[in-house]
Formats: structure tokens, sequence, C-alpha cells
């Protein structure tokens, strides 16, 4: 073997980790192409379909027509890509290891490129996810990645085709980390992060460094202004709440009809949007150019009240009967038109100097993005992102977090684990993401603890410990551990007539195994089988002062308790 | 599929055992990693440039639809339909966001229909990415100035003045807003600010510029008519025979004293002035003045001293007409007044110039009195505290 070949046999090992990182950049900038792509054939499609000014004939017929055609795509050939895309790419991650078939991609681009481009009340996020996801799980496949890597390079394409489809890298990240992963601690930040940046990089050489949105310069006429983003957030979240238990349940009503009719629903809801195009014309597609013209405060508040509720009906409707497309886009128009509506009343009736409705337009969207989609990091972020304004991030805080409060209490399930569930699939909890890691030894151990006294001799102990279950036994107080002696050794010191012998001499002179409270599990469960079963657990002020015990049984009765953390704290007094 | 043999040894590649195959099937998979990332780097470069393109299409489709949109708009303005224009504007301005000039557009309409807030919030996000722009500062100036605020309007205004535009149209465009600017100050009381703008306007006017007219009506409204004179001068000077300069100098003249030359400028600017009836007022009051002044040149002794006597009769029957008002020095005015007269009658051969002054001096204070006093005014009246006045002045 020449000198090359062992050096690359010598590498091999490491290659993985080499291409997963190359392969970073490379689906950051596939991904984000994939994104403005489908950004620009939304609009060439809408353009086709519609025309500069499309006459009401059109605006009526355009949806049902093109649905019809998705309708059968989406029963055929694509059942996969229905929806927004993110509780799929969700799936993915979680129950299949990352694996994305190869016409997920395609079939979602397609599909969402007709039904958002017809006129659909949705937005492109969310496909644009699932598209950049798709594109990351075939190409790590293409390498044969192992399924570990493969399961990693999904969240990594979702957020390089957000940060590529909204134009905001971190909160791209960070949707990626909270709402993909639901880790914010995932050890995949950097590579998120790398392919956010990539994805960014390329779209705006393609589209140039427009901001997606003018937003108005921002600024608190008042410290009392901050009632009014409060009420912003109580309504916030009241829309929010709203929105999702009508969007659950009309979906459920078209789960429930026959299936053969399920290439017709789309159509059905096609109907019903042509209907409202007709009147409300502005709630077509994606519409952020009104959510731009609630931002510079050009809409009347009649018109952001009407806005907001027929966006709300059509997303609805768009959604529930199986097109493909987003909630990401209308979440911020119906936030935009609410927080505008807010805006405008308190600069109207507010007894203090307010803001323009532009500000509260632009806290709006936050809020309703952290009542609908449930990610309260990157609805702050997102925002801060769009404006760069430090001002905004107290006013954004207190709104978010009363509409996310409130969306929580009246609806628990987040919107995209509740549409998974009306499928029969059940993402894993938080409890079910935790690392073994995050359990302590102080969350296994028992605090009441029985100690022998060092100068009580063999004898003495034993005729406590046989009639103890316990396999060991500490010798000392809690204040000065001596030891630890089991249940074997007292045993063979009275067979061997050494009963008067005193305990302490009994003990082993190297040390006993021990934890401190804040080791791992998996330093206990190591340590427990170096044990003669019992682990004490010692305290890092003093290294002889104990804090507790652990035993095997005490272990799995944690395990054995559902939420046995918190009870089990609970139980032990412990903070 | 069969996997592959080691040509050496005959087993499979994935073999250990063999250092031959182990090496070959590293070489087999770097050789595809490197393949397939050639690939994607090929069809991401592929990607790109059909990506690119289509967006440049996109973007001169948008270009071409926001330029339609703004002709539009512009139309629609002309014909006053501000309301129409605002959407078209509006719509330009969201197609092509490269264009400033849409939503600078967009944010004059609105402050045409009177939506000062909304153009303001426009205008804001404009100011954000070009803070000197002066068209912009301009536009937020006006805006501004329809909400009342007039601190900022202020700063706006002077923030266009000193701002940058257009490369060649600095001075073209700054002359009208600076005029824009004064106007704003006087309607808003702030005189000296006005004046000392009306002051750097006319310092950076080139002399043929047709300018210094407006400017010599802007000092005379400032009551600044000395400087007044000096622009309706250079105005005179670039377009000879100007009624509007003729007149506004005559005015300058005549607030400056310098009745003569105010009747000349009066004359001149005659039935040809836009404000003729003013024109022909003002020559009346200075024709009034110039008469009665005992001063005058060209005038024999007694010519002047029946002008004193007249002078000094219409003054004392004013102030008799007015006796029942309790003056201090009424009585005393009245007595002096008879002594001058009595005086002026006596001196026959020349006159005493000192007696004329005194005389013109209880004029003016006897018609001063009278005014204060009762109000009663007229044009002989005005012209004599006038003529009191000038010689007040040239005595200093």
């Amino acid at each position: 073997m020449n000198r090359i070949g062992i050096f690359l046999t010598q590498r091999l090992p490491y290659r993985e980790n080499q291409v997963f990182l190359t392969l970073t950049v490379l689906i950051g900038v596939l991904a984000g192409l994939s994104a403005v792509l489908f950004t620009l054939c939304i609009q060439l499609v809408q353009r086709f379909l519609f025309g500069a000014a499309p006459a009401h004939l059109r605006l009526f017929l355009v949806p049902p027509l093109v649905s019809l055609l998705t309708g059968y795509l989406l029963a055929k050939f694509f059942p996969e890509v229905r929806g927004s895309g993110v509780p799929q790419t969700e799936t993915a991650y979680h129950l299949h290891q990352g694996n994305i078939p190869a016409r997920v991609p395609l079939g979602k681009f397609l599909t969402g490129v007709l039904c958002v481009g017809s006129g659909h009340s949705m937005g492109r996020e969310g496909p644009s996810v699932q598209i950049g996801a798709g594109i990351a799980s075939l190409i790590g496949k293409w390498f044969r990645l192992s399924p570990s890597r493969v399961q990693n390079l999904v969240p990594i394409g979702a957020a390089a085709a957000l940060s590529a489809a909204f134009n905001t890298p971190v909160s791209a990240v960070l949707f990626a980390l909270e709402e993909i992963i639901g880790d914010m601690n995932a050890a995949l930040l950097g590579s998120t992060v790398l392919a956010s940046v990539s994805a960014v990089i390329i779209e705006r050489s393609i589209l140039g460094n427009d901001a997606l949105f003018r937003v108005p310069a921002y600024h608190l006429a008042d410290p009392a202004e901050l009632a009014g983003y409060a009420i912003l957030g109580i309504l916030g979240g009241i829309v929010s709440v709203i929105f999702c238990k009508a969007l659950l349940g009309l979906r459920l009503f078209f789960l429930r009809l026959p299936k053969k009719t399920e290439i017709f629903q789309p159509a059905m809801g096609g109907v019903l949007i042509g209907i409202i195009l007709i009147f409300v014309p502005q709630v077509m597609g994606v519409g952020y150019e009104y959510v731009g013209q609630a931002l510079s405060g050009s809409l009347a508040l009649g018109a952001l009240i009407v806005l907001c509720l027929v966006k709300l009906v059509a997303t609805v409707v768009s959604y529930s009967s199986g097109n493909a497309g987003g909630i990401f886009a209308p979440s911020l128009f119906l936030g935009a038109m609410a927080g505008g509506a807010v805006g405008t009343l308190m600069h109207r009736f507010a007894p203090f100097p307010t803001g323009d409705s532009g500000a509260y337009a632009l806290v709006g969207m936050g809020v309703l993005f952290a009542g609908i989609i449930r990610a309260p990091m990157t609805s702050v972020f997102m925002i801060f992102e769009l404006t760069q304004d430090y001002q905004i991030l107290v006013p954004l805080m207190v709104a978010n977090l009363l509409s996310f409060l409130i969306s929580k209490h009246f609806q628990p399930k987040p919107i995209y684990h509740a549409l998974l569930e009306q499928n029969h699939i059940y993402l894993p909890g938080p409890e079910s993401r935790l690392p073994a890691s995050a359990w302590r030894a102080r969350d296994l151990m028992l605090c009441d603890v029985d100690f022998i006294p060092p100068t009580n001799t063999a004898e003495q102990t034993w005729s406590f410990a046989r009639n103890s279950a316990q396999p060991g036994f500490l010798v000392g107080s809690k204040e000065l551990l001596h030891g630890v002696v089991t249940h074997d050794q007292i045993e063979k010191a009275i067979a061997s007539g050494k009963g008067e012998t005193a305990i302490l001499s009994l003990m082993t002179a190297e040390g006993w195994p021990h934890v401190h409270p804040d080791h791992p599990l998996d330093v206990v469960l190591e340590r427990l089988g170096q044990s003669a079963g019992i682990l004490p657990v010692l305290s890092r002020h003093g290294f002889h002062k104990v804090e507790g015990v652990i035993t095997r049984e005490s272990v799995l009765q944690v395990f054995d308790q559902s939420g046995s953390d918190s009870k089990m704290r609970a139980a032990n007094n412990l903070p | 599929m069969p996997e592959d043999l080691c040509p050496s040894c005959g087993n499979p590649l994935s073999s250990e055992a063999c250092p031959q195959c182990a090496e070959r099937q590293v070489f087999k998979v770097i050789r595809r990693d490197i393949s397939l990332l050639a690939l994607l780097t090929g069809v991401a470069i592929l990607t790109f440039l059909g990506t690119r393109q289509l967006a440049a299409v996109n973007r001169n489709f948008n270009q071409r639809m926001a330029a339609d949109e703004y002709r539009k708009g512009e139309q629609k303005l002309q014909a006053g339909n501000i309301h129409a224009a605002v959407d078209s504007f509006r719509s330009a301005a969201v197609r092509d966001q490269q264009r400033p000039e849409y939503l600078l557009a967009l944010a004059g309409a609105l402050t045409l229909d009177s939506r000062n807030a909304e153009a303001i919030q426009v205008l804001q996000t404009l100011r954000d990415s070009n803070p000197q722009d002066a068209r912009v500062n301009l536009v937020l100036a006006r805006a501004t100035a329809g909400t009342g605020n007039v601190t900022d309007a202020i700063k706006y205004y002077q923030n266009a003045l000193y701002g940058d535009w257009p490369e060649g149209e600095s001075l073209q465009q700054r002359i009208p807003v600076r005029l824009e600017f004064i106007h704003y100050l006087m309607d808003h009381a702030r005189q000296e600010l006005a004046i000392s703008e009306l002051v750097a306007l006319v310092y950076n006017l080139p002399g043929r510029d047709p300018t210094h007219l407006d400017a010599g009506s802007l000092f005379l409204k400032l009551n600044d008519p000395s400087r007044a004179l000096e622009q309706f001068k250079q105005a005179l000077r670039n377009q000879p025979g100007d009624p509007d300069a003729l007149a506004g100098a005559g005015r300058a003249a005549f607030m400056l004293g310098d009745y003569e030359n105010a009747k000349i400028y009066l004359q001149a600017a005659g039935s040809t002035s836009a404000q003729q009836s003013d024109v022909a007022s003002l020559l009346k009051r200075t024709d009034m003045i110039l008469e009665n002044d005992p001063m005058a040149a060209h005038l024999s002794s007694s010519e002047r001293e029946t002008r004193l006597r007249q002078n000094l009769d219409y003054a004392t029957a004013q102030l008799r007409i007015c006796g029942n008002v309790n003056h201090e020095n009424v009585a005393n005015l009245l007595q002096e007044g008879e002594a001058i007269k009595t005086q002026s009658q006596k001196a026959h051969t020349r006159s005493d110039i000192d007696m004329l002054r005194n005389g013109i001096e209880l004029t003016y204070e006897m018609e001063q009195v009278t005014r204060s006093a009762c109000r009663l005014t007229d044009d002989l009246g005005d012209a004599l505290i006038r003529i009191g006045l000038r010689h007040r002045a040239a005595a200093r």
C-alpha cells in the first residue's frame, strides 16, 4: 500500500465528518435555491393564472379548477405533501430517522406552486421547509451516510430553506432547533447556522438585498404603551386559539369524508376560496403585499379587521381541504392585521402617547406566530431580525408571552402536533427527547438514609442488618461518612467468629464507589454497577457529607413513577 | 448486485485481509464521494444560473409593471385623483423596491391626500436607508408640516436644504425649497429664521436668476425694505421695465422714506402692474407726501412756509376735532403751532430752516397725538406723519 493509500485508509473513519461538513454548505446552497425558485414559480404561476387585473369570473374559477389538478396529484402521487410540510418534516426527523422519499420534495414543489399560485390563502415557508429537508435527506442517502447523519441533515435543510424563503437566517436556525428538533441545545447548531447563512447568501445574490417588508421605525412612545401591547398579546392569543380550533375542526370534517372524495376535497375548498376572492382578493396567496401596507399604516381600521377575519376563514378553508401550503405566512398576515387594528384603536383612544399602528402590526406578527406556531423564541427573534431594533424586544416579549400562554391554555397541543395526531401520528414529546444525561444523581437518590454508628460491632450491626433488604449500609453519620459495609461482609464476619470486631475494620481501605448530586445518570449506573448495590451521594461541599443514597430499587422506583422527575424532587423536598 | 472483487486476491473488496483490497475500497469510496460532490456542485451552479435568469425575467417584468403604474399614478395626480394616484404609486413601490422615487411619489401623494402620518412612515423607512437624501427630507418636511409639528418640519426642511441632491440639480432644487421653507417659517411666526434663510438665499442666487423678484417681495413682507429694494433693483437689471419689480421697488423706496424714487418707480410701474390699484393708491400717498413736504427740493421760501402753515392748520384742526381728549400736551402743542405760524408769516425774505424743522416736528407730534388718542387717521394725516419721520431720520 502506498503512502497516500495508508493516509486515506487512516482517514476513512473520519470521512463522514468531513463529508457532513461539506454537505452542510452544499445543502444550504441547494435548499436556498429551491426556496428562491419556489417563490419565483409561485409569482409566475399567479401572474399567469390571474393576470394584472383579474375579472370576477377568473377569480372565482381559477382556485377550484387548479385544485382539481392538485387534488388528483395529491391523492394519486404525493399524499405526503398535503398541508404545511413542517409537521411532515418533524415526523421524518423524529420517527423515520430523517428518511424522506425523493418524490416528496418534487411533489411539494409542484403542488405547492399550483396551490399557492392559484390563490389559495397559504404560505410558502412551510413547503419550502419540507422541500429543503427532502433535498437534504436525499443527498445524505446518496452519500450513504449513517442514518443518524441523514437524520441530522433534515433540520439543516429545513433551516436553510426557511432562511432563504423568509430572509431571516437567525430565526430560521432557531425555528429548526425549537420546532423541528425540539431542543434549543442541540449539537447541530453550528451546521444549521452554516447552512442557513449559505442559503441566505444565495437568496440575496439572486433576489437582492431588499428586505421582505419595509419595516417602520419602532419606538415606544410612552411606558404606558406596554399596556397596549399587552392587549395585543391577549387579542392575539384569542385569535390564535380561534384559528387553531377552526383549522383542526374543519380539517377533521374533511378527513371524515369518504375516501373517494379525497381527490375533490381541494377543489371543494377552491370553490369557497373563489367566492372569497371575488369580494376580498387581498387574501389571495401569501399576501405579504398587504402585510407591508399594514406595517406602513396604510390600511384603515375597517380594512384591517375585515382582512384579519377573511384571511382566517380563507386559510382555514384552504388548509383543511387538503391543499399544499403553509400557515407560517397566514399567521404573520393575521398578526399584522390584528396588530394594526389594535394600534389604530390605541392611537385614537389611548390617553397617553402611542406609536404608529405599523409598530403594533409588527409586534402583532410575532404575537400570532407565537400563538399559532407556538415557537416563542423564533417569534421574538424573527421580528427582532426584521426590525434590527432592540427597543422592540420588551413589548414584543410581553405580547408574545401573553399570546403564547393563552393559546397554550385553550389549545394545549401545538398546531403542528395536533395536525399530525389527526393523521394518527404521535410525535415524541419533550420528555421523550430528553437525553439520559439530563437525569442527575439528585433526581434518583433517597434522602432518608439509615446509618450504622462506627462504634458498632459486627454482631450489633447484624442484628439490624438481617431484617433489612438493603444490600449494604452506610457507616458513620450524615455529616461524616466512614464508608460502606455490605450485607455479605457482615454475614461473613459473623460466620468466621468475628462478631465482636468493630464494624470499621470490616470495611475495605481502597475506598468505595460514590457519586455527587450533579452526576448524570450514566455515571450513576456505571458506579452503581461497581458498587455493592448501594451508592452514597456525597456533597460537593464536604467529601464525607452525605446527601442521599442510590440503590437499584431507588432508580427503578423513580422510573416507575410517571412524571417521576418532579415527584421525586417533591418527595425528597428538593428544590 | 454482486460485490466487486479485488484483482489481487479475488476476495470481495470489503475484505480486510488484503491491503490492496482495503486500499481499493478506500479509493472507491472517495472517488464516489468526489464524483457526487462534483455532480451536486454542477447541479447547484446550473440551478443558480437558471434561477438567477428566472429572477431577472421576473424582476424586469415587475420593473415594467412598476414603471407603468408610476406613470398612471402621475397622470391620476395631474387629473386631481389623488386617492387613485396613491394606489398606483403604492403598487409601483411594491413591484419595484429598487426605485426610491416610487416611494417618494407615494409619500408625496399621501401628503396631498392629507394622510401625513402614513406618508411619514413611508418616508422614515426611506430616510433610514439614506438620511442625507434631500428629496426624502423635503417630502418628509411637508408631511411633518401637515401634522403641525413645526420643530420637526423645520429640521427636515433644513436637512433637505443641506442634504444630497441629484448630481447637477443641487442649486436649481435648493432655491424653490428655500423659498418654500421661508414661506413656511413666515406662516409660523419664525421671522428671524426666515430672514436668515432669505439672506442665505439671495447670497447664493445667481445674478440673472428670476428669484430676485420673489426675494424682494419676501424681504418686504419681513419688513426689510432696504434688502428688498436691492433685490428689486437686481430684478430690474435682469428684466428692465418689469412692472412687478418696479412696483416692489416703489413700495420698498416708500417704506424707506425715499419718496422721490418711490414716485419714479411707481409711476413707471403704472397701469401695467398686476397690483394696479395698490400701485395707484401708493402713488397717491407718495404724491401727497411730496406735495406737502415743506422741505422738498426746488421750492421757494414762501412755498415752503405756505406748506408748513397749511400742514400746521390741518394738524391743528385735527387736534381740535380731537379736543375732548384730555392730553396734557395738547394746549402746549396748539400754542406752539400758533407761534410757528406767526413766525412764518413774518419771515418773508428767506426760510428759516430751524423754523421749518420745528414746524414739521410739531406737525408730526400733533398728528401722532390725534392718531393715538382719537384714532383719527386719513391720507393727509398719514402723509404728515411720514414727512415728520423722514426729516427725523434725516436729522439723525
